[in-house]
């Protein structure tokens, strides 16, 4: 039985299982197989070739796990679990977006920017957690002022985007509200933001979208310092969101202060 | 039996068990120090720095447990340390080249251009450091040999620190033909480290055109990816490279050797 939803009801959830039975997930370009044997469970999953794959089905029965290309993994369990839980997780690391081309904003002027991330799926029996796969494997990227210091990130393949109407709707994926103050006294370019998605929680608005906290970034009158504070959720004007998952690092909703360049970057050089 | 009652009286006998009692509860609170300093500095310090802390403590507490033993068997101390002082200088001659390994090693320590866990090069050997003593260095190699440096060797020639930093590029060496479009082949590799999740997206990938050899153009790619995907990397780019010229017919120029018969010098 397969079931692909153009207005999809959340892929992540608490779902029954009987045993000797198998179900397929298709989340984006994760394709997860999940099997219970009785005694143990098999997880195997893989990624599609296209990135940007927003399908959501679910098939049930599913005969064999297909192919060589499954990564297969056993879980022996002590109870005779018949559920198992899925969980959508914000990105285990920061993740750094671009924007098409450097962008200006003037001395004492504000601009909102909507950066897009895939999320990791969790799969839980019995509230342990069995295993913790992102959705899209996104390209690993280096973030900092050279290559001796700086922070190892995820690299978004999607652009920065100025206007929330345009922003696709995908299931994998989780829109974060950027809001950029610039205090200082020159313009503030701005080429590559990290957004720091790990001190992120993750919520669902009423479309069954996927958003982070919102955040705003603060540029110091000095030009060199920012501040950083994190919103109580998603921006409301969409209507009631519900809270998915906590983040993974858990820090001060207060404002704190960080050195510019740890956040934002105006060119992608180094030094060879 | 008398002259064995003679030997051991009961006062002996006593001075003897205290004296292993002392030396007992010395060697187990060097092990218990030790082992709790290890667990206490494992998190707070390097692995070199755990090292050698916990050394450093466990030796002083054994010495203070032999000199202990030794004045609880009636040893004048101050006798043994005349006596160290004279044979000092016979054995700082004798040991001359210990001695400047002695002295590198504190050097190197305070230096710490490479602690335990690192991979390095010096002197022509290429491993992991697993432990950084007073006296050498001991590497294990990648094909599992134990290797030995010592200390004065690694101060006075250049060592190769692979890890020190967390990510690193991976040059890669290829030649095309006169004849191919470089443009072209600059958009297949870039293509193909920009699909290859490990190969990091900042900082670029670089093409260089390095020069143009006998047999073509010679041409450097490089990538930057983290120091755990350094082997990982260089292999599944080098296999993606190869697959993605054959798909896009770029040849890669093969060695042509012509060998001329020489009849003229056969016949004569």
């Amino acid at each position: 039985m397969t079931s692909k939803q153009n207005n999809p009801n959340p892929w992540w959830g608490s779902f029954e299982l009987p045993s000797l039975q198998s179900t397929q997930w298709s989340i984006g370009p994760l394709r997860l197989y999940v099997f219970n044997d009785g005694d143990e469970w098999r997880l195997g999953y893989h990624h599609s070739d296209v990135p940007l794959d927003d399908e959501l089905i679910l098939q049930k029965d599913v005969a064999i796990f297909p192919g060589d290309k499954v990564k297969l993994q056993k879980f022996v369990v002590s109870s005779e679990a018949k559920k198992f839980q899925l969980l959508a997780r914000v990105a285990d690391r920061p993740v750094v977006s671009h924007a098409e081309s450097a962008f200006h904003v003037m001395p004492k002027s504000s601009i909102t920017v909507y950066l897009s991330t895939p999320v990791w799926v969790e799969v839980k029996i019995d509230e342990t957690s069995l295993i913790h796969i992102p959705s899209f494997r996104p390209s690993d990227s280096w973030f900092g002022p050279n290559t001796i210091t700086g922070e190892l990130c995820y690299t978004s393949i999607t652009m920065v985007r100025y206007k929330k109407e345009i922003l696709p709707k995908r299931c994998n994926r989780a829109t974060t509200q950027l809001n950029i103050r610039n205090n200082g006294s020159d313009p503030l370019i701005v080429k590559s933001l990290k957004l720091p998605t790990p001190n992120l929680s993750l919520y669902v608005d009423p479309e069954n979208q996927l958003w982070t906290q919102s955040l705003s970034v603060e540029r110091a009158e000095d030009g060199t310092m920012a501040k950083i504070r994190l919103d109580d959720g998603p921006p409301q004007e969409e209507g009631p969101y519900r809270l998915v998952s906590s983040p993974r690092d858990n820090i001060s909703r207060n404002m704190f202060v960080r050195a510019l360049d740890a956040l934002l970057k105006q060119s992608q050089e180094y030094h060879r | 039996m008398n002259d064995t009652e003679s030997f051991f009286t009961i006062e002996q006998l006593a001075t003897l068990t205290r004296t292993v009692i002392i030396l007992f509860i010395g060697f187990a609170t060097a092990r218990l120090v030790t082992a709790g300093l290890g667990r206490y500095l494992k998190r707070r310090t390097s692995a070199q720095h755990n090292m050698v802390i916990r050394r450093m403590v466990h030796y002083s507490i054994l010495a203070l447990t032999l000199a202990s033993a030794l004045t609880e068997i009636g040893l004048d101390l101050s006798v043994l340390l005349g006596a160290a002082g004279v044979l000092t200088v016979a054995v700082g001659f004798a040991a001359k080249t210990s001695a400047s390994n002695l002295v590198s090693g504190i050097f190197l320590m305070g230096e710490q251009s490479f602690g335990v866990s690192d991979i390095i090069g010096v002197d022509g050997y290429q491993g992991e450091v697993v432990s950084v003593d007073l006296l050498s260095i001991k590497l294990r190699t990648f094909d599992n040999r134990f290797v030995r440096v010592p200390n004065e060797k690694v101060l006075s020639s250049s060592v190769v620190n692979l890890t020190r930093f967390p990510i690193r590029r991976a040059d890669l060496f290829m030649r095309v033909d006169y004849h191919e479009n470089l443009d072209e082949i600059r958009d297949v590799l870039t293509e193909i480290a920009r699909r290859n999740p490990i190969c990091l997206a900042d900082p670029q990938p670089l093409f260089l055109v390095k020069g143009f050899g006998d047999m073509g153009v010679d041409l450097q790619f490089s990538v930057w990816t983290t120091q755990a995907n350094y082997i990982p990397a260089r292999n599944t780019i080098q296999a993606e490279i190869t697959k993605a010229f054959a798909e896009n017919n770029i040849p890669l120029p093969k060695l042509h050797r012509v060998i001329v018969s020489d009849q003229s010098s056969r016949e004569a």
